[in-house]
């Protein structure tokens, strides 16, 4: 990769959020952020503890939400060989989902509440892995039972919702489903983050090897690969950051697909480019949906209804681009 | 070529359900630089074999990969002296070609790795030895089955293997395509590298190969080219009759296998 490309990808999501970070009921310019950012104490209170105490956290958030659903997407679509491939494709984002909305249902703190959401996660990816287990895994039998066991975990947070209470946990459930990054502060991201960010590391440093999934069985076993650790891996790094993310923002979906996508189209499919492409447009895309659903009218907009308003037109293109291709 | 022993099968045998053996107690030696064919007709257990070979399915018996038993070497170790080329059809890709021929070097290449100069300068050097430079920076996808069997022999021969195997590399191409696969499985010979691929032409085992396997039922005929493909034992394997000619161009001696007629229903 060029320096140029490189020096763009730091500076480019850097950039988005010190401007997101003056966006918002109150605004405040780049050059008092800066000053913030410095430690100087000469601009005033009250924006200084907005910016450190609320849009800093968030704007973080968003970054790490971003960048991870991204990767996560990323990974999913080259283990499944499947350009619709997302966390929700095998099961993880409902498994993650419905283990946050048990924590949310006994008041659990936000530490149980992430080793909940990875450990359902982590099964429902686990009982996808099996359901879907033949002899040479098939591509379209991972994904249905993928859907499978995402729906059976859909059911099971109904069930939650039902026997919830309709007057604190039912909204606070059902508002949490809608994803929302209002929640970030601190001590929630010092759990969180560490999480997200190991993942992302170790998939960024094994980036080239994603190259090898797209490949048959025995293609990718003739290369002198051990391809259940290589895939047992990435399926674990993938879900972990899905889990962590879901459990803290909720169901952001459509991210994974998007991001992905726009990259590909970009730059092609090796990996190892794609990879930082991905953390860093990922990252910067979020920031910028999360900027718009604080800011675009007085209430906050759920960021779901964002993401999925941009999402399922740019999955009708896909399918359309992909008939065109075909044809 | 020399008298290096590459590949060393003993009493190999193999079936899918316990019962019915797709080939049984196969002996053969592999020297350095040899050219082996494996024909027979379709079912007959080509792939199956190759596959043995690779360590992909289990048989019973042994192989030996200098004079080393292929259950005890590691699969990095083994990858980085046997290349194998699957059949081109089966094959897709989304990469770029230079993409593609770098995922060859993967033995080479540790987990937490990206390719080095050492692997880029080894991507360069096939992809000129193999004159394929104009489809460096086409997807795979766009390219036809004679391209992409180059590129993917290109693939094969990057991690500069002992052995070469080939899974019908010459079956889907037209008339000139075929010839510029076989030249190329041809000028291994001169590296010292083995090849072992399967065909559906005895004609082409013929002009190219040094020794033959032929399969069919549970009969197995193996040894020296010329002697193997006769017209007995393509009676025999196939159930036709066939006639083996001889054609002198510019001094040389060609051999053709010219199919007749179905003798029985096999």
């Amino acid at each position: 990769m060029k320096i140029r490309t490189k020096i763009f990808l730091i500076l480019f999501p850097i950039t988005i959020s010190i401007i997101a970070i003056g966006i918002g009921r109150m605004m405040i310019s780049p050059t008092d952020i800066l000053k913030i950012l410095l430690g100087d104490m000469s601009v005033d209170k009250a924006s200084r503890l907005v910016v450190i105490n609320m849009r800093i956290p968030r704007i973080f958030l968003a970054l790490l939400a971003g960048a991870g659903l991204s990767v996560a997407g990323l990974c999913f679509q080259a283990l499944f060989s499947n350009p619709l491939a997302t966390p929700d494709t095998v099961g993880v984002a409902s498994g993650a989902s419905f283990g946050a909305v048990i924590a949310i249902l006994f008041s659990f703190n936000s530490l149980m509440t992430q080793v909940f959401s990875i450990f359902v996660g982590i099964i429902a990816v686990f009982v996808t892995w099996m359901v879907a287990k033949s002899k040479n895994m098939n591509v379209s039998f991972l994904v249905l039972s993928g859907i499978m066991v995402g729906s059976v975990f859909n059911a099971l947070i109904s069930l939650v919702k039902y026997v919830a209470d309709t007057e604190t946990k039912l909204p606070e459930i059902t508002y949490w489903l809608m994803g929302n990054l209002g929640v970030s502060n601190y001590k929630n991201l010092y759990i969180g983050a560490p999480i997200i960010i190991i993942s992302i590391f170790f998939v960024y440093l094994m980036r080239w090897r994603l190259n090898l999934l797209s490949l048959t069985e025995e293609e990718i076993i003739s290369q002198g690969i051990n391809i259940k650790m290589l895939r047992v891996s990435i399926i674990t790094l993938a879900t972990m950051m899905t889990a962590s993310i879901i459990s803290m923002c909720g169901q952001v979906g459509w991210v994974g697909l998007i991001v992905p996508h726009i990259c590909k189209m970009k730059i092609g499919n090796n990996h190892s480019k794609l990879v930082p492409f991905c953390i860093s447009i990922g990252a910067s895309f979020m920031v910028i949906v999360d900027t718009m659903a604080r800011s675009l009218i007085a209430k906050e907009i759920p960021i779901s209804i964002i993401t999925a308003l941009l999402g399922a037109p740019f999955f009708i293109y896909l399918l359309q681009d992909m008939k065109r291709r075909s044809v | 070529m020399s008298d290096t022993r590459v590949l060393k099968v003993n009493d190999l045998s193999f079936s899918y359900d316990n019962k019915k053996y797709l080939f049984k107690n196969l002996n053969f030696d592999i020297k350095e630089g040899e050219c082996v064919a494996i024909l027979g007709p379709n079912g007959s257990g080509k792939t199956t074999l190759l596959k043995v070979l690779m360590g992909m399915l289990k048989g019973e018996g042994d192989i030996f990969l200098f004079d080393e038993n292929i259950n005890y070497i590691s699969g990095r170790n083994f990858w980085q002296k046997v290349s194998f080329v699957p059949q081109q059809r089966n094959v897709e890709s989304d990469m770029t070609v230079y993409d593609s021929i770098m995922v060859g070097r993967s033995c080479y290449i540790g987990v937490f790795d990206k390719p080095r100069k050492i692997d880029f300068d080894e991507c360069d050097r096939i992809i000129n030895e193999l004159c394929i430079e104009k489809l460096k920076y086409r997807n795979c996808k766009t390219l036809s089955g004679g391209e992409l069997q180059l590129v993917l022999i290109a693939r094969a021969l990057v991690s500069n293997p002992k052995i070469l195997i080939l899974d019908e590399p010459e079956s889907g191409l037209d008339f000139r395509n075929q010839l510029v696969i076989l030249d190329v499985i041809e000028r291994l010979k001169k590296k010292n590298i083995v090849s072992i691929f399967n065909t559906h032409y005895p004609k082409h085992a013929l002009q190219k190969a040094d020794k033959t396997i032929m399969l069919g039922g549970s009969e197995v005929i193996y040894g020296k080219t010329e002697e193997v493909i006769v017209e007995k034992n393509i009676e025999k394997i196939f159930g036709i009759r066939a006639v083996i000619n001889e054609i002198e161009v510019d001094g040389e001696k060609i051999k053709n296998v010219v199919p007749l007629y179905v003798v029985s229903k096999n």
